[in-house]
C-alpha cells in the first residue's frame, strides 16, 4: 500500500497524459437505457471534423507521446462516421495507437480488417446480458445476435486487445455466471464489469441501480470468480479474466475485484476532447462542472499542463460529501464521474453490510 | 521525476498499476500488443523476361476473420507494383494469391520472412 501511495502521488505530480478520449460523434444506432451520454440517432451536435481534433492533438509535444499513449475513439457509435478509417490512419500516421468503444451492432469482419490496418489496437464492445436482457437494455431486438457475432470473430484475432464490458443492473445480475461461461466459451480474454452512475437517461430508471445488497453480491461474485480463475491458472488452464471497472473505491474488496487498487486517473493520465470541443477527462464526468477549456478557444496542451487543478488535488472532496470519512486517504473522494448534479455516489458505502 | 517513474515501471509487480482503464473506455493493456508488427510490403510482378505485368490482382488472405470474402485486394500498376500494409504477429505467415489476367498462370505464395519489404514475383505464361 505504501508503494501504491508513492506511485499515485508521483503519477499525480507528473500527470503524464497517455489516454486521450475523443468523443467524435454523439449519433448512435441504438437507444440504450443506460447510456451516459443521452445519445440519439440524430444528435444535437454535428460530428466533430477530424481536422479539429487533430489540431488539438498536434498541440501535444512529440516528446510527451510515449509508446503507451492511446487515443480512445468514443461516441455515440463511432462506426456511424463514414471517415472512421481516415480517422484511424491520421492517428496512426502520428505514431499513436488507438482504440474504440463500440456497441458492436454495425461491426463486420470487413470493417474490422480495415480498422486493424488503420492502427486500431484496442476494442471494447458491450454485452449487457443474455439475449432477452441485452436486447431490452439496448432497445433493439437483433442487438444481441449482432454483438455476439462481433465478439465471436474479434476474439479470434490476437492482434488486438479486446474486452467485453457489461453494465450490471437489476435485470442481469442473476445471469452473471451464465454470461461468464458464454464469453469464456467464445475465447474472450477479458470481461470488465461496471455499474451505473446516476447520469444520462439511466438516472431515472429504477432497474438500472443496484441495491446495496445486490452490489455486495456483485463484488462477491467478481472476487470469488477471480480466486477461482487464479487457482485454475495455476493448473495452466486458460480462463477469461474478470475485473470490476475503475468506478470507485470498494473498501475490503479492493484488489480482490481488480488487479490494482482504486485510482481515478481522470486529469492525471486521462483527458478528452468532447463533441462540442470541451476539454475534459472521462466522458461520463459532469462536463458542465469539470470541463477545463475548449479546443475552439484554448490550446489543448496548455490546458492539460496548466489547468485540471481539481483533478490533481482532490482535497476539495473532503470539504463536501466525503467530510469526515476515514477512508479518504485510500479513496481520495472516489471517481470524478460519481460527482454528478443529480447526486453523489460512494461505492464504499454500498459495500458496508448493515 | 520522470526517471523515477520509469524505474517504477520496470518492476514487474507494478505492471498492473500502469494499466489505465476508464469505465467508458478501452482497457489499455500494452502487453497484449507487444507481439504485433506492422510491415509494409511491395510486390513487383513480372514475366520470365522481367517485363512488369500490370493489372494482376493480388489477393491477401486475411487471417482471424471468419468472413466468407476474406481477401484484401490490390492490383498491380503498369510497373507491376502492388503494395500492402500488414498487421501481423511475430512469426506469422501470410498467404498471397496472384491472379494474372487470362494470359498468366495464377500463383500462391506463403510469406513468412518479412525482412525484405520488396518481393519479386514471377508469373508464367499459360
Ligand atoms: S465518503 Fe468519499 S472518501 Fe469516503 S469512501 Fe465514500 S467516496 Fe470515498
Ligand atoms: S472519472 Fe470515473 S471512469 Fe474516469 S478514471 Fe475516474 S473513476 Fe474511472
Amino acid at each position: 500500500m505504501i508503494f501504491f501511495k508513492l506511485f499515485r502521488r508521483l503519477e499525480t505530480k507528473i500527470h503524464p497524459l497517455n489516454y486521450l478520449f475523443w468523443e467524435c460523434t454523439t449519433r448512435c444506432c441504438l437507444n440504450c437505457r443506460h447510456c451516459g451520454s443521452d445519445c440519439i440517432s440524430t444528435s444535437a451536435y454535428k460530428d466533430m471534423p477530424l481536422e479539429d481534433f487533430l489540431k488539438a492533438f498536434d498541440s501535444i509535444p512529440k516528446r510527451e507521446i510515449d509508446k503507451d499513449f492511446i487515443v480512445v475513439i468514443t461516441g455515440g457509435e463511432p462506426l456511424l462516421r463514414p471517415d472512421i478509417e481516415d480517422i484511424g490512419n491520421a492517428i496512426k500516421s502520428r505514431g499513436v495507437k488507438w482504440g474504440m468503444v463500440s456497441n458492436g451492432y454495425l461491426y463486420t469482419p470487413e470493417i474490422h480488417s480495415k480498422l486493424i490496418s488503420s492502427g486500431m489496437r484496442f476494442l471494447t464492445v458491450s454485452l449487457d446480458g443474455l439475449e432477452l436482457n441485452h436486447n431490452w437494455m439496448r432497445g433493439a431486438q437483433d442487438s444481441f445476435k449482432r454483438v455476439v457475432n462481433t465478439i465471436e470473430f474479434v476474439s479470434k484475432d490476437p492482434r488486438i486487445s479486446f474486452d467485453v464490458v457489461t453494465c450490471v443492473n437489476k435485470k442481469n445480475i442473476s445471469e452473471l455466471e451464465q454470461i461468464y461461461t458464454f464469453l469464456d466459451q467464445r475465447n474472450v480474454r477479458r470481461w470488465r464489469i461496471f455499474t451505473i452512475s446516476p447520469i444520462g437517461r439511466a438516472k431515472d430508471d429504477p432497474n438500472m441501480h443496484l441495491s446495496n445488497s445486490e452490489f455486495i453480491s456483485l463484488m462477491q461474485f467478481i472476487k470469488n470468480k477471480r480466486e477461482f480463475i487464479n487457482k485454475e491458472r495455476k493448473k495452466k488452464l486458460k480462463m477469461m479474466d474478470i475485473t470490476y471497472s475503475c468506478e470507485g473505491y470498494v473498501g475490503s474488496y479492493e484488489e480482490k475485484v481488480r488487479e490494482s487498487p482504486f485510482f481515478c486517473r481522470a486529469g492525471i493520465n486521462i483527458a478528452s476532447v468532447l463533441i462540442d470541443g470541451s476539454i475534459c477527462a472521462c466522458p461520463n464526468i459532469d462536463r458542465k462542472r469539470f470541463s477545463q477549456g475548449n479546443i475552439y478557444v484554448d490550446n489543448f496542451y496548455d490546458v492539460w499542463r496548466e489547468r485540471y487543478i481539481e483533478y490533481r488535488d482532490r482535497k476539495w472532496t473532503k470539504e463536501s460529501e466525503c467530510k469526515g470519512c476515514k477512508m479518504w486517504k485510500k479513496c481520495l473522494g472516489s471517481g470524478l464521474h460519481n460527482w454528478q448534479p443529480e447526486g453523489f455516489l460512494c461505492h464504499y458505502k454500498k459495500t458496508i453490510r448493515k | 521525476m520522470k526517471f523515477l517513474r520509469k524505474i517504477l515501471k520496470c518492476f514487474s509487480f507494478t505492471a498492473a498499476l500502469f494499466v489505465v482503464q476508464a469505465c467508458y473506455g478501452v482497457y489499455s493493456d500494452y502487453e497484449d500488443y507487444d507481439d504485433v508488427l506492422e510491415k509494409n510490403l511491395t510486390f513487383r510482378v513480372s514475366d520470365s523476361e522481367n517485363n512488369p505485368i500490370g493489372g494482376v490482382i493480388v489477393n491477401r488472405k486475411l487471417m482471424y476473420s471468419n468472413c466468407s470474402n476474406c481477401w484484401e485486394i490490390d492490383t498491380t500498376n503498369s510497373d507491376g507494383i502492388a503494395k500492402f500494409t500488414l498487421i501481423l504477429l511475430k512469426n506469422e505467415g501470410v498467404m498471397f494469391r496472384f491472379d494474372g489476367n487470362n494470359s498468366y498462370i495464377p500463383k500462391d505464395t506463403f510469406i513468412t520472412n518479412f525482412e525484405n519489404d520488396f518481393i519479386e514475383i514471377k508469373l508464367s505464361k499459360k
